[in-house]
């Protein structure tokens, strides 16, 4: 038995990596006197075999080393009873920890949603591949009374922009339409169908996954389909080369067939457009060839994106664009030039610093994400300063701690570290805490912003969260940690310390910091409420309730039949009016250049808005001739054309009087009027614009909107009675209606959806304020004790104690009362100037604001200084 | 009940250990229980009982000389703890009472 024993290396080595230190010895001994009996018994391969079979079955959790270590070579023990430290203080004051952790979840959870709904926000159209080099064509239209800025721009300027410009790539034009769709013998409002360019897949990113974006979109008629789309008209079929029956851009009035040529993925939610249907705009050239003509130069109804070639610089570029179609209008450029100028808008700047007439869809505002992110800040900091306060207030509570630790050789680094750690951990559980809530209130958020908005879809933002709570409880919890790292052992183990008073000022701050946000905040929403109420109650000078709207889709057999459905309509109690118009007045009307004069004769170009109507327009709307006559039935006979103007026009053009305005030429687009009337200034568009000049003027014809004065009372009935007379006069015709209140309430949808969020958090923001204050009045009370006491026994009243506990606290709110004001008074202010219609800022404003923080703040004292000053001094002078 | 945990295995071990008294290490408590109980004994199987056991308090242990057939690596010895002690009475007394309260019908059941 001379012979080296060598079992196999890779398993000795495998053992004792795995083992547990304190056994390794002894068991590798068991181990190599088993394998020198089998080597001498068996053999050498049979000795390995058995050998690593036997380390293989060592490996069980009884052996393996534990992953600690089992010496402590490092200090890794000393963070475990830092971690445990801080539990045994979180369970020890339950009260104190609860108001902490659910102040920092709360604000953790409104800070997620608010990151959520920022990084939404500012996510827009980025998914574009080309997303710095794709610009819009913005319109600008100069005259003497007005400058306006349109989105839309017209459909020859794509191509003039790409044959005249080295500097552009492509160029792609769009249309978005809203028009019936016939499937099946089914009738449905098919909401955004995009008229655009093949080349529409090269500017922006999006793809097919059926058919060949070089093509799809090159033949009139054809459409390509969303996958939901597809799947909504052709069920599992595949939709390709199939047709859809659309009232779109058909001469007959009854609907064409556009075959499907692709399908591709539903667009991304967060781009400035989405579509259901992409059209191909060939279609619009083919059906209306005069888009391309000069007349086409004038007709701004399209959109125009250009991508641009790398390297250009775009404002550069802009300005040299600003006149570009001089060289195709003719003579008409002398008259335009002084008017109309263009120029590029970045992509980036369209879904949130966008404001212009006609946008595609209704676009974010940049203002809105900065109030968000300034509210999701501070609300993170009222959860912070709740965490400060009542650290720093108990830090007394845990003097003998830190004087122990200090004797048994704890240097100050390190104690500062423990208590970060603590703060860290709390901040942590708040946020595991933040995201149940998260969850919870998932559905609600869905409901406000109308998004669909998940945490765990952007990891990145999770990550970012996990940062900010990091920070939060570094920052939070940084000011205590100095403050009980630096007691000194000697006089806090003496007994001759006395704490409370420290960071007595600091807390003090934090306190005013604290209500000043939520009295901001409160100020806020009571303005932004009287606001929405005042918009609600507006005079709008028509009127408003009581009418009811149909659209016809350009129907021809509608036109054709309206007067027979108008005497039908008629003669129904329910229905004391009906009127036909080319547009609603609700949501802005359209608008363009008209030649007139002013008082002293001389040539006057404006731009007003334009409402195309019949005589019983104004009865129905109860809109006020104020000066001069309505239209007659036959005035569109006639060769000049009868023009009503609004009041606004009437003082724009600087005319003397309502009266001077009558016989005043009014010319628009070649057709000669003359002012037969004047009407009131009544709100064809939301209350954030100002009226602008109107003129009314008689239809062609023609007309897209049925507006009915109905008996209210009876709206369910009235909807019937319309129904049942529309099936009988056009039984082919979807019946689409909608009540005018409903389409003025939507006007405000988003102003709406602003309201209610602004409304949670500042209602959070006082509950978060209101925890911290009740933790510091618990605290303060607590400290207190054999003071009340005493003070009782020596006859005060329980009153005079809860006021004298009460009114350090109310001081401080009230303090934070006049930082607030101005501080309100500006940004609200600022607010709204968005509106050219708006209440005035009042001090009743203020004053209530403040009156509910204070009554809610005095109320949340109360709760314990009440108890406390009721307390029967027996109890608490009894021990000592 | 619980108040001394034994399962099989380890009361094996135990009286193992009680049985080569001053001798008992990890080898010879191996060969000893696959000699008497004709079953075979893996190492780590055995290792885990007798850490248990020693985690338990039934079992001490002092290291012993290293010798050349384990290339230099010290023995293990473990002998019985008072309690340990207490703890295999405990199991052998419950055993009895049970073996005692078996009714003696029950227990004539011949193989068939």
């Amino acid at each position: 038995m001379k012979e080296t024993l060598t079992p196999p290396k890779l398993a000795t080595r495998f053992f004792r990596w795995y083992c547990h230190p304190k056994l390794r010895n002894s068991i590798e001994g068991d181990l190599m006197e088993l394998y020198g009996e089998r080597l001498a018994k068996s053999g050498k391969l049979k000795a390995n075999a058995l050998f690593i079979k036997d380390v293989l079955l060592l490996f069980r959790p009884g052996i393996i080393r534990p992953t600690e270590g089992y010496k402590n070579l490092n200090t890794y023990g000393m963070y475990k009873s830092y971690f445990k430290i801080a539990l045994r203080s979180i369970t020890k004051n339950k009260t104190y920890s609860l108001l902490n952790i659910v102040g920092l979840s709360a604000g953790l959870t409104c800070f997620a949603f608010i990151a959520l709904w920022v990084n939404d926000e500012l996510s827009y159209d980025k998914f574009n591949t080309n997303y710095d080099r794709v610009f819009r064509l913005v319109s600008a239209e100069k005259r003497e009374i007005n400058f306006i800025e349109s989105a839309m721009s017209s459909a020859p300027m794509a191509k003039a922009l790409l044959d005249d410009y080295p500097e552009v790539e492509n160029a792609v034009r769009m249309r978005m339409r809203e028009e019936i769709v016939t499937h099946k013998n089914q009738q449905v409002l098919q909401p955004g169908i995009l008229l655009t360019d093949p080349s529409f897949f090269d500017v922006f990113s999006y793809d097919l996954t059926m058919g060949n974006t070089a093509t799809a979109l090159s033949e009139p008629f054809s459409i390509v389909l969303t996958e939901s789309s597809a799947k909504k008209y052709f069920g599992d079929d595949s939709p390709i080369g199939q047709t859809l029956l659309l009232n779109m851009y058909d001469s007959t009035g009854y609907g064409v067939n556009y075959m499907v040529t692709g399908v591709m993925p539903d667009p991304p939610r967060n781009a400035h457009f989405t579509f259901s249907m992409l059209a191909s705009f060939k279609t619009i050239e083919v059906v209306n060839p005069d888009v391309l003509t000069v007349d086409g130069w004038g007709d701004g109804s399209f959109y125009t994106y250009v991508l641009l070639r790398k390297g250009v610089d775009y404002t550069a570029f802009s300005n040299k664009i600003a006149l570009f179609y001089g060289k195709y209008i003719g003579e008409l450029f002398n008259v335009w030039r002084s008017i109309y100028s263009y120029r590029l808008q970045p992509l980036s700047d369209i879904h949130l610093r966008s404001n212009l007439r006609n946008e595609i869809a209704i676009n974010g505002s940049i203002t809105q994400v900065h109030i968000f992110s300034t509210i999701g800040i501070f609300i993170l900091l009222l959860a912070g300063i709740n965490y400060t306060n009542l650290a720093t207030a108990h830090s007394s509570g845990r003097a003998k701690e830190v004087g122990v630790k200090k004797v048994a050789g704890a240097d100050k680094r390190q104690l500062i570290f423990q208590y970060l750690s603590e703060s860290v951990l709390m901040a942590m559980v708040a946020l595991l805490l933040s995201f149940l809530f998260q969850g919870l209130f998932q559905p609600f958020l869905y409901q406000v912003t109308g998004k669909n908005l998940l945490l765990f879809s952007s990891p990145l933002l999770a990550v970012f969260l996990f940062g900010a709570t990091f920070l939060l409880g570094i920052l939070a919890g940084l000011y205590p940690a100095i403050v009980l790292s630096g007691f000194k052992p000697a006089s806090v183990l003496k007994g001759s310390f006395k704490s409370g008073s420290k960071g007595v000022l600091l807390r003090k701050t934090l306190v005013i910091s604290q209500f000043a946000i939520t009295m901001t905040l409160i100020t806020g929403i009571v303005i932004i409420y009287s606001q929405m109420s005042f918009i609600k109650h507006r005079d709008l000078g028509y009127n408003k309730d009581a009418l009811l709207f149909l659209r016809v889709h350009g129907n021809t057999d509608v036109i054709r039949g309206y007067t027979a459905f108008k005497n039908d309509l008629q003669n129904s109690p329910l229905i004391s009016g009906v009127a036909v118009s080319n547009s609603m007045i609700v949501g802005g009307l359209g608008s363009g250049g008209s030649e007139t004069v002013d008082e002293n004769g001389n040539l006057l170009q404006v731009n007003t808005s334009r409402l195309r109507v019949d005589p019983d327009y104004m009865e129905v709307y109860g809109i006020d001739l104020l000066v001069g006559r309505n239209f007659t039935q036959q005035s569109s006979a006639q060769d000049t054309r009868p023009v009503i103007l609004n009041e606004m026009a009437v003082k724009k053009f600087g005319w003397n009087d309502n009266e001077a305005a009558i016989g005043k030429p009014f010319t628009m687009g070649n057709i000669r009027g003359e002012v037969i009337g004047v009407v009131n200034d009544f709100h064809y568009t939301s209350l954030e614009q100002s009226i602008q000049p109107l003129a009314i003027y008689p239809l062609d014809g023609r007309f897209s909107r049925i507006t009915l004065k109905v008996d209210i009372s009876q709206a369910d009935k009235v909807v019937t009675f319309v129904e049942n007379t529309w099936k009988k006069h056009f039984p082919s015709v979807l019946f689409d209606y909608d009540f005018v209140s409903q389409q003025i309430r939507e006007q405000y949808l988003a102003e709406q959806r602003f309201s209610d969020v602004f409304l949670c958090f500042s209602v959070l923001s006082l509950v978060i304020a209101c925890l911290g204050l009740y933790g510091l009045i618990s605290f303060t009370v607590f400290q207190k004790t054999k003071e009340i006491g005493i003070r009782k026994v020596l006859g005060a009243t329980a009153k005079s104690i809860a006021v004298m506990l009460s009114g350090d606290f109310m001081k401080l709110v009230l303090f934070a009362c006049f930082i607030s004001i101005p501080v309100a008074w500006y940004v609200m202010d600022k607010w709204l100037q968005n509106f050219a219609y708006r209440v005035d800022l009042s001090w009743w404003m203020f004053a209530a604001a403040s009156l509910l923080v204070l009554l809610i703040a005095v109320l949340t004292v109360s709760l314990q200084s009440v108890k406390a000053a009721m307390a029967n001094p027996v109890d608490s002078l009894r021990s000592e | 009940m619980k108040k001394y945990q034994l399962g099989e295995f380890e009361e094996i071990v135990m009286l193992t250990v009680g049985i080569l008294y001053d001798e008992a290490y990890g080898v010879s408590i191996k060969k000893e229980i696959e000699s008497r109980l004709k079953r075979g004994v893996s190492v780590g199987a055995l290792q885990t009982a007798l850490k248990r056991l020693e985690d338990k308090g039934y079992l001490k242990s002092r290291e012993g000389e290293a010798t050349e057939e384990r290339a230099g690596r010290p023995k293990k010895y473990f002998t019985i703890t008072a309690y340990g002690k207490k703890a295999m009475e405990y199991t052998k007394s419950t055993r009895d009472e049970l073996w005692s309260a078996i009714p003696k019908v029950a227990l004539k059941v011949e193989f068939s």
